[in-house]
């Protein structure tokens, strides 16, 4: 489903290529959007992506967590391609809408803010190169698997559908979802934390 | 033969080689002479002496007190006391990285581009830390910090000497965030960093790796943005998140094979979270760069372990649910505390595992650091 080819109008929808444009929060790049992952500060969206191509190798995963440019961080994973773990054609569309889950819930206010804003018009990763993730402009129509686009308006879904903030996402199942040797679970925003003098003023 | 009678002998001859060994007097006056001027900002305080140092070691016991003595002394080896020289030293080193890692040509260029935040009470660490900044400044340059930052800061320095449990930087930045900023009360004082490009930097001479992740995060209840604001410099990190890669667990965290007596603490605590950082397995790290061997961590930290659970058991009101026998942690954690492994001349963390700071002679117990505010605010 994420890899068959669609055609999106421009005047439909709202398609994103730089951080910095209007609608770059939906990039996976974007930087005011950092995650925690098992205690683990994550600069970006890209950086959890990236780090989970290599569950077997922790040094990897590493290097790319403590690059804070998630371009140079995705560069550094393609220096690594080859210890992509092997199944990964088949498990990074899960993995991504993991990723943007984890996203939505650890920056509630700000990204499903940004989600809604987009209405309903239709969300395309805007790229000339990208055959997978993005769609190409061709005249009055962007062309292309939009793979982000798509799980992007899943994610919209999700968000305009609850009724509450979602505080938890399940990690997706499949095999050796590890970040440094550890394996990754539930994630939930604890929301009570705010109220429940958890960061009182220490005496020292 | 007692093991202390042997420790005595000066000097013994084993295959050729010649061991010196001291005795625990000398060991304890060793101890002492790192760790002379704590408090020695304050005439009034009580101080250290090296029979004091003798004294606390001995209430572990005849037979334990000659190892306390000598790993701890070994452990100090390993830097974790900040003497106030070596804490002036250490500021003025990090305002010199500062500036050259954020492209400073010049200290002065870096200083005029910044504002020392003051949002602690006096008498909190901070002034006296930016005291100590003033006090190098101008020892190296003749001039005092309020020669500097008249300009528009893109840089704000907030300084702290332990970032313990993380609580106080999330206090004192939650409030300073939210408030009006003074040049433009429309804005706040977070979206007005972000639109002037300004950034916060977090100076400290130690840290807790999970404590800064979840003070981050903590912190992003104010504005998602913030972690993107947030910089941290630091001389001695405590790795002890043991979900990150290879940490060096450089703090006091037993692994549980030290008895049940732990165990049923632990299940006698109304706290329910993070149950799975209570322990560290029992063989991390995987290498030793603290301790002088990992049987010689596994001994020292269940001694530092048992006696804090006996100091603990023998506290009749326990009133506060953040006091574990590690040290501090929060009220939720079902943990046995911080187990922070770090001290400086100015004060000691209560984050520390309690043999270091508890005094009560109820408890027959005096802490090795004596206290200079906390007292007898949590003695029953």
């Amino acid at each position: 489903m994420y890899t068959e080819i669609h055609s999106y109008p421009l005047a439909d929808t709202i398609a994103f290529r730089k951080t910095t444009e209007a609608f770059g929060g939906l990039s996976n790049m974007a930087a005011w959007y950092g995650l925690c992952v098992n205690d683990i500060l994550i600069p970006s969206a890209e950086h959890l992506y990236q780090s989970a191509r290599f569950p077997l190798s922790p040094i990897v995963q590493d290097a790319i967590i403590k690059e804070s440019n998630p371009m140079l961080a995705k560069q550094i994973s393609k220096s690594f391609q080859h210890l992509t773990r092997p199944d990964w054609d088949e498990v990074k569309f899960d993995v991504m809408q993991w990723c943007l889950d984890v996203k939505l819930v650890q920056n509630w206010n700000r990204f499903s803010a940004l989600l809604n804003s987009t209405e309903k018009k239709l969300i395309v990763e805007y790229t000339p190169d990208d055959k997978v993730w993005g769609a190409k402009k061709i005249g009055n129509t962007y062309i292309g698997p939009n793979a982000l686009g798509k799980l992007l308006m899943e994610v919209r879904e999700k968000a305009r559908q609850s009724s509450e903030q979602i505080v938890c996402v399940h990690p997706p199942s499949i095999p050796g979802f590890l970040l440094f040797n550890t394996q990754i679970g539930e994630i939930c925003e604890d929301t009570a934390v705010e109220n429940s003098g958890f960061f009182e003023l220490e005496l020292a | 033969m007692r093991f202390d009678e042997i420790y005595s002998k000066r000097k013994k001859n084993k295959g050729g080689i010649t061991i010196l060994v001291m005795t625990r007097e000398e060991t304890a006056k060793q101890i002492w002479e790192i760790i002379q001027d704590y408090q020695c900002d304050w005439d009034d305080e009580e101080k250290i002496t090296p029979d004091s140092v003798f004294a606390w070691a001995l209430q572990f016991g005849e037979s334990e007190s000659a190892f306390v003595l000598s790993e701890f002394l070994h452990l100090l080896g390993n830097g974790i006391y900040f003497s106030r020289p070596k804490a002036k030293q250490v500021l003025w080193d990090c305002l010199v990285d500062m500036a050259r890692h954020y492209k400073y040509s010049r200290i002065s260029d870096f200083l005029n581009a910044s504002q020392f935040l003051k949002l602690q009470p006096e008498g909190k660490s901070q002034a006296q830390l930016l005291s100590l900044v003033n006090e190098a400044l101008n020892e190296k340059h003749g001039v005092n910090l309020a020669a500097f930052g008249k300009g528009i800061p893109k840089n704000y320095l907030y300084f702290d000497d332990v970032l313990g449990s993380g609580s106080t930087i999330v206090y004192d930045l939650k409030e300073w965030l939210t408030k009006p900023h003074p040049s433009d009360p429309q804005q706040t004082v977070v979206d007005y960093l972000i639109e002037t490009k300004a950034q916060i930097i977090v100076v400290v001479f130690a840290y807790h790796q999970l404590s800064w992740s979840r003070a981050v995060y903590a912190l992003k209840s104010v504005d998602s943005r913030v972690d993107r604001l947030l910089n941290l410099f630091y001389e001695y990190g405590i790795e002890d998140n043991p979900k990150s890669l290879n940490p060096g667990l450089n703090l006091v965290l037993p692994a549980d094979v030290h008895g049940s007596g732990s165990r049923l603490y632990l299940e006698s605590l109304e706290a329910k979270s993070h149950f799975e950082y209570a322990f560290r397995k029992s063989n991390a790290p995987l290498v030793e760069n603290l301790y002088s061997s990992p049987e010689n961590r596994n001994r020292f930290e269940g001694l530092i372990l048992s006696k804090g659970l006996e100091i603990i058991s023998l506290i009749r009101e326990q009133n506060n649910k953040k006091l574990r026998p590690l040290g501090f942690t929060y009220k939720s954690y079902k943990t046995l505390g911080t187990g922070t492994l770090f001290f400086t001349w100015r004060n000691i963390s209560n984050t520390c595992p309690i043999v270091f700071w508890w005094s009560n002679p109820a408890h027959q117990w005096k802490g090795l650091f004596p206290l200079k505010n906390r007292g007898t605010t949590y003695v029953h």
